[in-house]
């Protein structure tokens, strides 16, 4: 019984989680809220492509694309679909009907592109397969740039504001449970296998094709459905804010945290948010640190990669921490 | 017909000036196997030496042509070592790492170079307008054709650095250590060479000729800014690519193809699809022939 | 019917024949070698026969079964399984994890399942650790289980690597040059460990191998290709008389 219980208690944990952050969101100024909305985001952004870069081994440098693809989904079924399924919807319960749907509706979508962006996986490995899930990033910002019905670079403005702090961290509960359950079964070892050694996976049975599009379909789903959020709670969507440095921040998230850990990951996704925004106001010799904070990140960035590539919390057992501590503490 | 010899014409001037800044990405994969992220950004500081050092060399310097060619060699000089400096801080520390962390790294500096380049007191974010080195003027017009001197201009150089690059990899002994590197590393330093010296001389040929392509394109299109590396050294990876990478011929023959490709979309497409189509071939290269057009396979040995 | 018959098997490589016109039938239980100088093309056979390349020309039947136009994983699925030259673990994951894969194929736990955890996934997953001690428990390694498989001295990995294709429950185990790099005690307990795994397993077993002990010391049978094709076949003892042998392993004699 309690080997089943234990992870569920585990969510039940996440989603009060999720309650008590959204009763308390109300008491907080709107910047603040802007930044714990972000940290939220980011969290499922980053912890989404960790299966498809961390777990699996593969190379997605496009989760911006996925991203905007839920975005743009999400909204066209709350502010053109929603309407004409539930007539007004805004303030009242059906809102977040409206919003469950819309999410739903844009990370199927993105799941979708998914497949078609997780079959050049299939041949190319590493930096040529980076190159490909960039280029791909690339090309769906261009063509919903081209659409007019989309509003072209402009975007989609006056999209509702659904989005809730329940809603953000109840689907970041959600997510981590699904990547801990799924990386920590059975089944869920072929992941880890295609990442350690293709060719041996193979040889012992396991179908790496669909592994690969699965981690790709399942990472897209999610970012899809970050991507919901992140309209809902912004009200606007413009191809620009899903560029290719957006889909290098996840990535740093990802790497900071430690492929593979995934809430190492889920703290990086928090730091990375917080600290840039905590250092915008400071000074350094008469110039505002926001005009140089770009720099200094990436420079961050070069020397962890000179110093730590395996991120801040990657090879760490967290396990193994935790029973050490408890057994220091029985002397 | 003759709309499209002018499209042709052109896609060609463009794909120079691609090939110039493939050239850097093919043979720096050619000696480490690895993607030089960084070499698009290099590309926009060959770009900002020149608008630099423009005012102080036309002072000095008397004819406008000699004071072009004195900023084309101070951006490859400058690009060159630029490059070599990148090599030495942020790649040869990761030597026999995982791809992946150097990838990142090059990711690193790429956004390093840009974001500096964007601080008010370095470059500055806004446009500039980069000096006019040559006169425009129609070497060949009427008959509906055109072509400019900054079109023959670009042809020139670039053909004749592309020919340098040919005689110092087949002739001289560093190009012969070269290609030995890009053959089996490992092999090359038990021979007896100097692989930190040749991969640090293939950054600075490399970095040289993407400094050369700057000062081009900026003559070509005179708005410079600090992102403005990012989409031309994409283009020209794709032409690598698209070449085969590490192909020295095959970037050349890439580059062309990807000029006129751009070129044609945006006169007979339309020009919001220019960027789009670049990307649109390398996929399709990729999944269907990822050694590149001119490369060869590689099988991984189990 | 033998279990494994390869009909006139030919791959090229370009312009280069790594492997020609090979006629060769592996019997039920029999434990043979391939052996041959190097570059003879004996990985290549495996890698023929596991599916990482398919041949030029020929046939390969298993069990009666043409398995050419399989892929690797679903010739690892009807039981060849195989160990590599050079050790290929799944670095990062535990020694009970790298056996772990294996099951995966014949999990009927699928994705959702594996997420949501319950009853009959629980007991899935106890009846796999209850295998997967017992086979580590079988090679003496059961006190490493929770090890990363990196971590491991080189005999172990050699061994896991073995306990990790024997997991899979083949009917044939290739195994590719499983001596190397070890001493001479150490390939005294490979021999018997090998025999020990075909007798308790019951399965067939093909290995290559430089060590001419090890081979002349276990197989029942043995191929011995050079340049791609086959030059004589046989028991230990007509193998080594065999003057196109020698000749393959030393150079023409001198007249």
């Amino acid at each position: 019984m309690s080997k089943v219980a234990r992870p569920y208690l585990f969510l039940l944990v996440g989603i009060i989680v999720a309650f008590g952050l959204s009763a308390w969101a109300d008491g907080i100024n709107p910047y603040d809220q802007r930044i714990v909305m972000n940290i939220g985001i980011n969290m499922i952004l980053a912890a989404s492509l960790n299966l498809i870069n961390g777990f699996t081994g593969q190379f997605s440098l496009g989760h911006a694309g996925f991203m905007s693809i839920g975005a743009y989904g999400a909204a066209i079924f709350t502010t053109m679909i929603a309407p004409g399924m539930f007539g007004e919807v805004a303030g009242t319960g059906m809102q977040d009907v409206a919003l469950f749907m819309g999410l739903l509706f844009g990370g199927i979508i993105s799941a979708l592109i998914g497949v078609l962006v997780g079959i050049p996986s299939l041949r190319l490995k590493g930096d040529y397969l980076a190159i490909v899930t960039l280029g791909f990033g690339e090309i769906i910002r261009v063509i919903i740039q081209n659409i007019p019905s989309l509003g072209g670079s402009l975007g989609i403005a006056n999209i509702p504001r659904y989005t809730t702090f329940f809603w953000v961290f109840f689907i970041v509960a959600i997510v981590v449970f699904f990547i801990q359950q799924l990386t920590k079964s059975t089944y869920g070892q072929g992941f880890l296998a295609v990442r350690d050694d293709e060719i041996a996976a193979e040889a012992m049975g396991v179908n790496t094709t669909r592994y690969k599009v699965e981690a790709f379909v399942i990472g897209a789903f999610f970012a899809g459905v970050a991507g919901g959020l992140y309209g809902h709670y912004n009200e606007l969507i413009r191809p620009a804010d899903f560029d290719f440095l957006k889909s290098v921040e996840i990535i740093v998230m990802v790497i900071l945290g430690g492929m593979g850990s995934t809430y190492g990951v889920l703290f990086a996704a928090a730091l990375l948010t917080y600290v840039p925004e905590f250092l915008r106001g400071f000074e350094l010799f008469g110039v505002k640190f926001d005009s140089f904070r770009m720099s200094i990140y990436s420079l961050v960035l070069i020397i962890l990669m000179l110093t730590r590539p395996q991120g801040l919390f990657g090879g760490i057992d967290f396990k193994k921490l935790m029973k050490k501590e408890i057994k220091f503490g029985n002397r | 017909m003759e709309e499209f010899l002018q499209q042709v014409i052109n896609g060609l001037s463009l794909g120079a000036i691609y090939a110039l800044i493939a050239l850097g990405y093919t043979m720096i994969y050619g000696v480490l196997r690895f993607i030089n992220f960084a070499h698009g950004d290099v590309f926009m500081v060959g770009a900002y030496i020149g608008f630099f050092i423009y005012p102080l060399l036309s002072e000095s310097l008397e004819t406008g042509y000699l004071t072009a060619f004195a900023v084309l060699l101070a951006a490859m000089l400058g690009c060159g070592l630029l490059g070599v400096t990148i090599e030495f801080l942020a790649y040869r520390p990761l030597r026999n790492r995982p791809k992946l962390t150097v990838l990142i790294t090059a990711i690193g500096v790429s956004l390093f170079l840009e974001y500096t380049g964007q601080i008010d007191f370095v470059f500055g974010a806004d446009y500039k307008t980069y000096p006019t080195l040559v006169e425009r003027s129609a070497v060949l017009s009427g008959s509906g054709l055109s072509l400019g001197s900054d079109q023959v201009i670009v042809f020139v150089v670039a053909i004749g650095l592309m020919l340098l690059l040919r005689v110092i990899v087949m002739k001289t002994k560093i190009g012969i250590a070269m290609r030995a590197l890009s053959m089996n590393l490992s092999a090359a330093s038990l021979m007896g060479i100097n692989t930190n010296r040749v991969i640090s001389f293939t950054f600075f040929i490399g970095s040289a000729l993407a400094g050369a392509g700057a000062t081009l394109y900026a003559i070509s299109y005179p708005k410079i800014n600090p992102l403005m590396g990012v989409l031309p050294g994409l283009k020209a990876f794709v032409a690598a690519v698209l070449g085969g990478i590490g192909n020295i011929p095959g970037a050349v023959f890439g580059s062309f193809f990807i000029g006129t490709a751009e070129t044609m979309t945006a006169g007979y497409i339309s020009p919001t699809f220019r960027d789009a189509i670049v990307f649109g071939i390398l996929i399709l290269i990729l999944i269907f022939k990822p050694s590149g057009l001119l490369g060869k396979g590689g099988v991984e040995k189990v | 019917m033998s279990l494994l018959a390869l009909n006139n098997v030919t791959i090229r490589f370009g312009g280069l024949t790594a492997v020609g016109n090979l006629t060769e039938t592996f019997e039920q239980g029999s434990l043979s070698g391939i052996i041959g100088p190097n570059g003879a093309g004996k990985t290549t056979v495996f890698n023929l026969i596991t599916g990482v390349y398919d041949p030029t020309e020929g046939g390969i039947t298993f069990g009666g079964r043409d398995i050419v136009p399989l892929k690797p994983y679903q010739i690892a699925n009807v039981g060849i399984a195989r160990t590599f030259q050079n050790i290929r673990l799944f670095g990062g994951m535990t020694v009970s994890d790298n056996i772990r894969v294996a099951f995966n194929n014949n999990a009927k736990s699928g994705l959702f399942a594996s997420v949501m955890q319950l009853f009959n996934y629980q007991r899935e997953e106890e009846n796999y650790h209850k295998q997967i001690d017992h086979l580590l428990d079988m090679f003496g390694m059961l006190d490493k289980r929770n090890e990363m498989a990196k971590n491991l001295n080189y005999g172990d990995q050699r061994r896991l690597e073995i306990v990790r294709a024997l997991a899979c429950k083949p009917k044939l185990l290739l195994l590719d040059e499983p001596a190397a790099g070890m001493n001479p005690t150490e390939k005294q307990e490979l021999m018997k460990l090998i025999r020990y795994i075909r007798d308790t397993f019951n399965i067939a077993i093909i290995l290559i191998e430089h060590d001419m002990k090890v081979v002349m010391g276990i197989c029942e049978r043995i191929t011995v290709i050079d340049y791609g094709h086959k030059i004589a076949v046989g028991t230990p003892e007509e193998v080594k008389s065999n003057p196109k042998v020698i000749e393959a392993y030393l150079g023409e004699p001198a007249h």
